[in-house]
């Protein structure tokens, strides 16, 4: 895990900015990939995956693609694909690198043609020890199997970070929202080191279906706190929330207009396979989910 | 001038027995008496001075008689000598109430019909209530005319900063009410909800499509359909394995998901209506709450006035639906536009176009139009070009008719006479009591011949014609309808009887003259010699001529002769000079 990682002060990791598919990328989602690099001092690798069975597909004669603004159907041969892939991957990379630049974060550039999943399992098993998956194409409601498969299938990433389709920020204070006390520092820390690039403070929400165990793990928080270097600790918030709900998620992160959250994927919160609906519709900045 | 008119009275022009006369009662006068009568040889003969009030045995006006040293023991007066009948007059047709009253001032040039005429007019005038304001609106409809409003007297200029005002507030607060991250949320929010339920329809088609087999693929390019077999697509070899029959069902399955595909992306008519309808919705809540906000103070000072509401309504409206216009097209906030933004051409629209409006100083306003075209009567509108090249309305300008509505307007007949048509126009204004903008050529010929739709303005003015005989004449000829609207008609004489109330007025006058342009004080033998100078013109038959003008004239050259030779007081002698000045520039002029 990231905050893990973080913490121990390892040797600095890899942030992969997942592209392909389509020729959108989220703007926000390669701001959070600079962020990233810049609080863990990580090099950003812009991986663009063609997807190898669109190959397969324009090997048939009937072959043919529709334009999302339904300009009518057009042929789609091999020779039109590669192009177009060829177009697009250069436009995204450039794109990347100058915001690398503005940054002062290394970046590199690299295309695969394989199956989409499995090229960036590959890619996160070249490297250590540790990396970070940007999906850089926005969040859709439809995409959880996606986010599923990619937890399920890319065993060597520590989480992965989405840009939903109302991002509008990436500055301002970083929430960490923890629903397990044993995961408290670690993401606390990864907040602390998130902060220093966003310009903002930490807010750390504890989330809980049962009052009780919410107190407990609140006192259990001031005193880590306490103990710790915590300079840029602004504030603690307890939410009361029921399994498989990202509700309460939405309304923290609305509410403190947060630049870049952490929250942990297949917990109460976000499910493992569960619809990601509520949270993009309301999802205004980078959100880091963690194993 | 195209004709010269004799200076001389022919009757005592042909009398050989005529002498000259003058005045030299002064050594000075006596030294520069030689000129005059050296110009006398060759001149035709003045005619001679009747004996009368005031006047010596050779009808020469005697100072001693006269009662006073200088002007300065007089009290001034403004008015002219006798012209009683036509006083009269005038009192009549400026004090009685009600339309129609119309004033025909006829009389030489010169002889203080205009000054006298004002002055009544000023009298009646004052004693009368401030009339209303008048401002043209939009009227925010299709046409793309104007409202005519009316205010309460002294409000429009106010009216029109409020207004100008509230623009500028909107300039400065719509963009930034559109580039805050509420309202870009809510507005994609918006987008994204049409976008989520297009993705829903392409995700409910996925799953179905996955059923049989069939793959909904993301591209660079767009979405394809590809045939799948446990979750990948078909080699062609293996799909070109299958038998015919199977393969025409894949085919066929592709075809009809490629079509409803299609329809998904290109047919949802009801869903992008109803896109179109929630962002014009989120927009009016926005920019609605600012608009609001902006013209409540013209509304609250306004309230009671009718038909401003109305309008504040339409334009509130209008506001709201074109608040893009406070906006760059991207969303991004367009050119700064604050101070001033109001009467930015972009917002024209909104223009508050002040037509009448009257000071706090009271009364009714008389207004003096020199030269009445039918733009300086009718006002004139001036047409721009907006960034989409429609014609639109930059300014409407007042005439004569707006700036004197509910009071007196006083142009020279003559002038008016030389345009039939503008005449014609202001006959029928006066008798259909409006003011229609309807001019007879294109307002300024700048775009096309467009002319706005102007509401008419309720006219109530009174019509103060000068002119002389001739004018009377032409305008019988030409227009006798007009004509006969004027119901009072006030002649101003040439000159008056000698008695001693015409000439103590007469040497009254002359102080006025000298009080109305700051001159010195005119000693007794100078307005002697111009008593026997106004008698002369009046062709010594026991008249005095009523040549303000000229007087004036007179005066005004002897105090600069007195100036020049350090005096205090106007001389007999200063006199002397300047009428033989101008005795000798009427000679002048009579030569050429």
């Amino acid at each position: 895990m990231i905050a893990h990682v973080a913490a121990a002060g390892e040797r600095s990791g890899r942030v992969v900015l997942w592209l392909g598919g389509s020729a959108e990328a989220s703007r926000f989602a390669i701001e959070a990939a600079m962020l990233l690099g810049q609080a863990f001092q990580a090099e950003v690798e812009s991986l663009y995956v063609e997807d190898k069975q669109l190959f397969d597909l324009a090997d048939f004669p009937f072959a043919r693609v529709i334009g999302g603004t339904a300009t009518g159907w057009q042929p789609l041969p091999q020779i039109a694909l590669e192009r177009e892939m060829r177009f697009a991957a250069a436009a995204l990379h450039r794109q990347v690198a100058e915001a690398g630049l503005a940054a002062s974060v290394p970046c590199h550039a690299r295309v695969v043609r394989d199956e989409p999943l499995r090229a960036l399992a590959r890619a996160c098993a070249e490297n250590g020890p540790w990396n970070v998956v940007i999906v850089g194409e926005p969040l859709a409601p439809g995409h959880e199997q996606r986010l599923a498969d990619l937890f399920e299938r890319v065993r060597d990433t520590t989480g992965a970070v989405i840009a939903g389709p109302l991002a509008q920020r990436t500055r301002g204070p970083v929430v960490a929202v923890v629903e397990e006390f044993e995961r408290l520092g670690p993401m606390l820390k990864a907040a602390q080191r998130l902060a220093t690039a966003t310009g903002g403070d930490v807010k750390l929400t504890l989330v809980g279906d049962r009052r009780e165990e919410l107190e407990w793990m609140e006192g259990e928080a001031r005193l880590l706190c306490a103990d710790g270097d915590d300079g840029e600790f602004a504030g603690f918030e307890s939410v009361l929330a029921a399994n498989d709900d990202p509700a309460p998620l939405a309304e923290v992160l609305q509410r403190h207009k947060a630049g870049f959250a952490l929250a942990q994927y297949g917990g109460r919160l976000i499910a493992r396979g569960a619809s990601l609906r509520p949270l993009t519709q309301v999802l205004a900045c980078p959100l880091l989910l963690v194993r | 001038m195209f004709f010269k008119r004799s200076k001389v009275d022919k009757k005592s022009a042909a009398d050989p027995a005529a002498e000259p006369t003058g005045p030299v009662e002064t050594a000075e006068a006596a030294e520069t008496a030689v000129p005059v009568e050296a110009a006398a040889a060759t001149a035709p003969a003045e005619p001679r001075l009747s004996v009368g009030a005031h006047t010596n045995a050779a009808g020469a006006t005697d100072p001693a008689s006269l009662g006073f040293k200088t002007t300065a023991d007089l009290e001034p007066a403004h008015g002219p000598v006798g012209q009683t009948k036509a006083m009269d007059a005038l009192s009549f047709g400026a004090g009685i109430k009600g339309s129609g009253f119309h004033m025909l001032v006829i009389g030489r040039e010169g002889t203080g019909r205009r000054t006298a005429a004002r002055a009544k007019l000023q009298e009646a005038g004052a004693k009368a209530g401030r009339p209303a304001d008048w401002v043209y609106v939009s009227s925010f409809d299709p046409t793309g005319g104007f409202r005519a409003l009316k205010l309460p007297a002294g409000t429009a200029k106010p009216f029109a900063e409020k207004m100008a005002l509230a623009i500028d507030q909107l300039a400065d607060a719509l963009p930034a009410a559109f580039a805050a991250d509420d309202y870009d949320l809510k507005r994609r929010k918006i987008e994204e909800e049409f976008r989520f339920s297009r993705e829903d329809a392409l995700e409910a088609l996925r799953r179905e499509a996955e059923s049989q087999n069939i793959a909904l693929l993301r591209t660079p390019a767009g979405i394809a359909v590809a045939p799948v077999l446990e979750g990948k697509v078909v080699k062609t070899d293996v799909f070109n394995n299958l038998p015919d029959g199977l393969r025409r069902e894949v085919e066929t399955k592709i075809a009809a998901l490629e079509a409803e595909i299609e329809a998904i992306l290109t047919e949802r008519p009801d869903a992008e209506k109803e896109r179109r309808a929630r962002l014009v919705a989120l927009n009016e809540q926005v920019a609605g709450r600012h608009v609001r906000a902006a013209l409540e103070d013209t509304k609250a000072e306004f309230a009671e006035v009718a038909g401003v509401e109305s309008y504040l309504k339409a334009a509130g409206r209008d506001l709201v639906r074109n608040a893009g216009l406070f906006v760059a097209p991207n969303g991004t906030q367009a050119a700064k536009l604050t101070r001033g933004a109001g009467t930015h051409p972009r917002f024209a629209r909104y223009a508050v176009h002040t037509m009448a409006t009257t000071s706090a100083a009271g009364g009714v306003p008389i207004v003096q139009e020199p030269n009445p075209t039918y733009a300086n009567l009718f006002g004139r509108v001036e047409l721009g070009t907006a960034a989409d090249g429609e014609a639109t309305v930059v300014r409407i300008k007042p005439g004569a008719l707006h700036r004197a509505n509910g009071g007196y307007l006083l142009i020279d007949g003559d002038a008016l006479l030389d345009s039939a048509a503008t005449a014609e126009a202001l006959r029928r204004a006066l008798e259909a009591e409006e003011i229609r903008f309807d001019p007879p050529a294109s307002p300024i010929g700048t775009v096309g011949d467009e002319v706005p739709d102007l509401e008419s303005i309720p006219l109530n003015v009174k019509l103060v014609v000068f002119g002389d005989a001739e004018t009377q004449r032409r305008l019988a000829a030409s227009n006798p309808q007009l004509r006969r609207m004027f119901k009072v008609e006030a002649v101003f004489e040439d000159a008056v009887a000698r008695t001693k109330e015409t000439v103590a007025t007469f040497a009254r006058v002359v102080a006025g003259i000298v009080e109305k342009h700051s001159l010195r004080p005119l000693d007794v033998a100078g307005v002697a010699l111009l008593i026997d100078d106004a008698a002369r013109k009046a062709g010594g038959n026991g008249k005095l001529s009523l040549g303000i003008a000229d007087l004036t004239h007179v005066c005004r050259e002897a105090d600069h002769w007195a100036g020049s030779e350090g005096r205090d007081v106007i001389s007999g002698a200063d006199i002397e000079r300047a009428l033989r000045q101008r005795k000798a520039g009427e000679d002048l002029a009579e030569a050429s």
